[in-house]
C-alpha cells in the first residue's frame, strides 16, 4: 500500500518520450473533419462536430475572470492519438512507456485494491478501459466514449452534450467540435455500484489540447460514485483542457462526482461540469483544483425534480503563478430542492484564488433552500483572495444564507501547537489539515491521502 | 464632451421608470429642475467644491443639470444634529460637501420632501473627526451616489433609508485612508414595488482600519432588489478588520432579490467575513406569535420591525 501512497511530485512532471501521431497545431474545419474521420464516426457525429465548429467561430472568450491572453489556440495541438492499441483490457496490452506513466501515478495498483472499473487516457486516446465482470452482467456499461459513439448509438444520440449545450460558451463549442476521448457510465435502474469507478487523464506531450467527454446516466434508483483524476508534465508553453462532464441524474438515483485536478502549471483548465437532477434524487459534487495556472470550473447543478438536492464540496489551491476561479453554479427549479456549497481555499506566494459562484431559485421553487459556505486562507501577504457569490432569488417562500471568511494561519494558533512540542513547519501543516478536513474525508482514502500530501508539499516552503 | 455620450450604469432591470419621453434611454424628469437652496439648521463656513469626473451617463447628467450645491466645513464640535432640508418642489440635481477638520464630530441629517432626486454627497473626514451622515428618501426616483474619504483615527457613519421608491439607485463608498479609521454603514430599504439597485463598497487602505455594514431589505408585492456590497482590502492595509451583513425578507410572489456580497483582499494579516440571507418570514415565528393572540398580519409586522431594528437601532432619532 505504501507505494500508492508515497507522493512525489516528480512523479506529474515526469514527461515521457514523445511518440504519438498528431494533426497540425491549430483548430479548423479541416482538423475537425479528420478527428471524425480517424474515428470513423458515423455521419450525425460529424454533423455535431461542425455545427459546434462554427458556433466556436462565433461564441467570444469571456469578458471576465483570469485573463486568458496567453491562451493561443493556434498554437495548441488538438488531436494527437498516442501509439497504442485503444482500450486495452489488460495492463500487458498497453505499451511499456504508457504503463510506466501509469503505474507511476499508481492507477493499477488502485485498481486491484479498490476501484471497480478503470479507464486511462493517454492525449487524445483512451488506452485501457476496463470493469469488474460482476458489473458488466448486471447491465453497467462503463466504455470509451469514443467505442459508446459506435456501440450505443441509441443513448448517446438521446444525451450527448444535451445537458451541457455547445452553445453555452466558447469552450463548450470547442469541446464539442473537438472532443476526443473520455468515459461513457450507464447505470442501469435500482443498480447500485458500492465501489468507485475511476478515470485518469494524461496529457504528454507539448502544447497539447485535451477534450475527454464524460457521460454519465444514472437510471432510477441507481447509485454511483466516479472519481477522475489527471495530470500533466511541465512545459514552457501553454496546454488547454477543456474537457466536459455531463451527469443525468434520474429520480431517486444518486450520483458522486469526485475529481483531484493537478494539472500542470503551464496548463489553462477550463473544464464545464453539469448535472441535471431528477426528482427526489442527489447529486453530489467534491472538487480538488490544485493545478493548472489558470482554472476557469464552474461546475453546475440543474435542480429539476421537486425534493432534489446537492452537495456540493471544492477545494481549491493557489499557489505562485496560479489563479484558481471556481465556484459552483446551483439552479433550483423544483419544489423542496435544497443544496449546499462548502468551498475552501488557500492561496500563498502570490497566488490567487477566487470563488465566483451562484445559487438562482427560479420562481415555483417553493421551499427551496440554500446554503454556501466560503472560507479562505491567505498564508502569506503576496497572495489574493476574492469571494463573489451571487445570489438570485425569485421565490418569496424559500430560504438562502450566505457566509464567508476570509484569514491568514493565526499565530496564537500555530504557537499553542509549537508548545505541544511541534515544530513551526508541523504546526502550520496541522492547521492546514484541519481546514481542509472537511473536503479530504469525503474522498476515497488514497485520494484523500494524495491531497492531503500535495498540500502538505505546497506549504513547506510557507513559514520557517 | 456631452454627457449622452458616456455609457448607462450597469442595470440589471434597465430603468423601468419613464422619466420623460422624448429621450431614448435616459429620461429627464418632466417637472422643472427645483434649485431652490438647502436650509441648513446651522451657520457653517463654506468649503471648496471637489471636481469629480462622471463615469457613467447618469452622473453626467447629474452634473450637466447640477441645480444646487450645499459646501459646508465642520471645525468643532456640534452638541446637536444639523439638519439640511431640501425644500423642493419639483426635481432635485444637488451636490452636498462637506469638509470635517480635525477633531470636529457632527451628525447631518437629510430633509427630503422631493420624490426626484439626483445628489451627490462627497465629504473629507479629517484627522480624528466623527462624522455621521444619514438620508432619508420616499417614493419616487433617487439616485444617489455618496462617497467619503477618511482620515487617520476617523469615524465615518452612514445611515441611509430608502421607503417606497419607484426607482432608488444608491452608491456608497468610504474609503479608509487613514490608519486607525473607521466606517459603519446602516441601510434599510422597504417596498412594496420598484427597483433598489443598492451597492455599498469599504476600501480598506490605510493599517488597522475597520469597516461594518448592516444592510437589511423588506420586499413585498413586486419590488426588485439587487443589494451588492464590496470589501477591499489593499495590500498595506494590514490589521485591518471589514464585516458586511446584507439580509433580504422576501414577501410578495412577484418579488425578488439579488444579494452580491464580494471581498477582494491583498492583505493577508486581516479579518473579513460577509454574510447574505434571503427568506421569507419564518413560520415557527410566525406561528408563535399568532399563538400569543395577535393576528397574521401583525405577527408580521412586529417581525419585519425586529428584522429592520437591527440597522435603524444605530441610526439618528430622525430617520427612524
Amino acid at each position: 500500500m505504501s507505494e500508492v501512497l508515497t507522493i512525489n511530485r516528480n512523479k506529474y512532471d515526469i514527461a515521457s518520450p514523445d511518440t504519438s501521431s498528431k494533426l497540425p497545431e491549430g483548430l479548423s474545419e479541416d482538423v475537425v473533419r479528420k478527428i471524425s474521420q480517424d474515428k470513423k464516426e458515423p455521419s450525425w457525429m460529424l454533423n455535431h462536430r461542425l455545427k459546434c465548429f462554427k458556433l466556436f467561430q462565433q461564441l467570444k472568450m469571456p469578458s471576465w475572470g483570469p485573463d486568458l491572453g496567453k491562451l493561443n489556440l493556434d498554437r495548441i495541438t488538438f488531436y494527437a492519438k498516442p501509439n497504442a492499441k485503444p482500450n486495452s483490457r489488460s495492463w500487458e496490452d498497453v505499451p511499456e512507456d504508457i504503463k510506466k506513466t501509469f503505474d507511476r501515478l499508481g492507477i493499477p495498483e488502485a485498481e486491484r485494491k479498490s476501484l471497480a472499473g478503470v479507464g486511462a487516457q493517454y492525449e487524445s486516446q483512451v488506452v485501457y478501459h476496463k470493469l469488474k465482470k460482476e458489473l458488466e452482467d448486471q447491465g453497467v456499461i462503463f466504455l470509451d466514449m469514443d467505442v459508446a459513439v459506435q456501440k450505443h448509438p441509441e443513448l448517446v444520440q438521446k444525451y450527448f452534450m444535451k445537458c451541457v449545450p455547445p452553445s453555452l460558451h466558447k469552450f463548450a463549442a470547442l469541446h464539442g467540435a473537438a472532443w476526443s476521448g473520455g468515459t461513457f457510465l450507464y447505470v442501469p435502474k435500482g443498480v447500485k455500484i458500492e465501489q468507485p469507478l475511476q478515470a485518469y487523464f494524461r496529457m504528454n506531450a507539448a502544447r497539447m489540447g485535451q477534450f475527454e467527454h464524460t457521460l454519465i446516466i444514472v437510471e432510477e434508483g441507481a447509485q454511483v460514485h466516479y472519481v477522475e483524476g489527471c495530470s500533466a508534465p511541465v512545459y514552457e508553453e501553454a496546454s488547454l483542457h477543456a474537457g466536459c462532464v455531463e451527469v443525468f441524474v434520474k429520480p431517486s438515483a444518486r450520483a458522486r462526482y469526485s475529481s483531484v485536478e493537478n494539472w500542470s502549471k503551464n496548463t489553462y483548465n477550463l473544464n464545464t461540469k453539469r448535472a441535471l437532477v431528477g426528482e427526489s434524487a442527489v447529486m453530489e459534487w467534491v472538487n480538488g483544483n490544485l493545478g493548472s495556472g489558470c482554472t476557469m470550473l464552474y461546475p453546475c447543478t440543474v435542480l429539476k425534480g421537486d425534493n432534489s438536492k446537492c452537495e456540493n464540496i471544492g477545494i481549491a489551491f493557489a499557489n505562485q503563478d496560479q489563479n484558481q476561479d471556481t465556484g459552483m453554479k446551483i439552479y433550483h427549479l423544483g419544489k423542496n430542492t435544497k443544496s449546499t456549497i462548502v468551498s475552501k481555499s488557500i492561496s500563498k506566494n502570490g497566488g490567487i484564488t477566487t470563488y465566483r459562484g451562484l445559487v438562482k431559485i427560479a420562481a415555483g421553487a417553493t421551499g427551496s433552500k440554500s446554503n454556501v459556505q466560503c472560507d479562505a486562507l491567505m498564508a502569506d501577504n503576496k497572495s489574493q483572495s476574492n469571494t463573489i457569490p451571487y445570489l438570485e432569488i425569485l421565490e418569496p417562500q424559500s430560504e438562502t444564507e450566505h457566509e464567508a471568511t476570509v484569514s491568514k494561519i493565526q499565530d496564537d494558533q500555530v504557537y499553542y501547537l509549537m508548545s505541544r512540542g511541534l515544530d513551526r513547519q508541523q504546526a502550520t501543516q496541522l492547521i492546514v489539515s484541519g481546514f481542509i478536513e472537511p473536503i479530504v474525508k469525503n474522498l476515497p482514502i488514497e485520494y484523500a491521502v494524495e491531497l492531503n500530501r500535495l498540500i502538505e508539499m505546497e506549504m513547506e516552503d510557507t513559514l520557517g | 464632451m456631452s454627457w449622452q455620450s458616456l455609457p448607462m450604469p450597469n442595470m440589471r432591470y434597465g430603468i423601468t421608470v419613464r422619466l420623460r419621453a422624448d429621450e431614448e434611454d435616459f429620461l429627464l424628469p418632466p417637472a422643472k429642475i427645483d434649485t431652490t437652496p438647502f436650509k441648513i439648521s446651522e451657520k457653517l463656513p463654506e468649503s471648496e467644491m471637489p471636481k469629480t469626473r462622471a463615469q457613467d451617463r447618469l452622473e453626467a447628467a447629474h452634473q450637466e443639470f447640477l441645480g444646487k450645491t450645499l459646501t459646508v466645513t465642520v471645525h468643532r464640535h456640534a452638541s446637536r444634529p444639523i439638519l439640511i432640508t431640501n425644500q423642493c418642489k419639483g426635481a432635485s440635481f444637488d451636490h452636498i460637501h462637506i469638509v470635517a477638520q480635525p477633531n470636529s464630530k457632527a451628525v447631518f441629517v437629510e430633509k427630503n420632501n422631493t420624490t426626484s432626486r439626483f445628489t451627490k454627497v462627497t465629504l473629507d473626514v479629517g484627522e480624528n473627526a466623527d462624522i455621521t451622515y444619514g438620508s432619508k428618501h420616499q417614493g419616487g426616483v433617487l439616485w444617489a451616489k455618496r462617497e467619503a474619504v477618511v482620515r487617520q483615527g476617523a469615524s465615518m457613519r452612514w445611515c441611509d433609508v430608502v421607503k417606497d421608491a419607484d426607482l432608488a439607485y444608491s452608491r456608497t463608498k468610504t474609503i479608509l485612508q487613514g490608519d486607525h479609521s473607521q466606517t459603519t454603514y446602516a441601510g434599510v430599504f422597504v417596498g412594496e414595488h420598484g427597483q433598489y439597485d443598492i451597492d455599498s463598497a469599504n476600501e480598506h487602505v490605510g493599517k488597522h482600519t475597520k469597516s461594518d455594514l448592516v444592510s437589511k431589505g423588506v420586499l413585498e408585492g413586486t419590488a426588485k432588489a439587487i443589494n451588492q456590497g464590496t470589501i477591499t482590502i489593499q495590500k498595506n492595509a494590514h490589521g485591518s478588520d471589514g464585516y458586511q451583513k446584507e439580509d433580504v425578507l422576501l414577501l410578495g410572489d412577484g418579488a425578488e432579490a439579488d444579494a452580491i456580497p464580494q471581498l477582494f483582499i491583498h492583505n493577508h494579516d486581516v479579518k473579513c467575513s460577509h454574510g447574505a440571507s434571503v427568506a421569507n418570514v419564518n413560520k415557527d415565528h410566525l406561528y408563535y406569535l399568532q399563538s400569543r393572540g395577535l393576528g397574521e398580519r401583525q405577527a408580521k409586522d412586529l417581525i419585519i420591525q425586529g428584522f429592520l431594528n437591527t440597522a435603524l437601532d444605530s441610526m439618528p432619532e430622525e430617520l427612524r
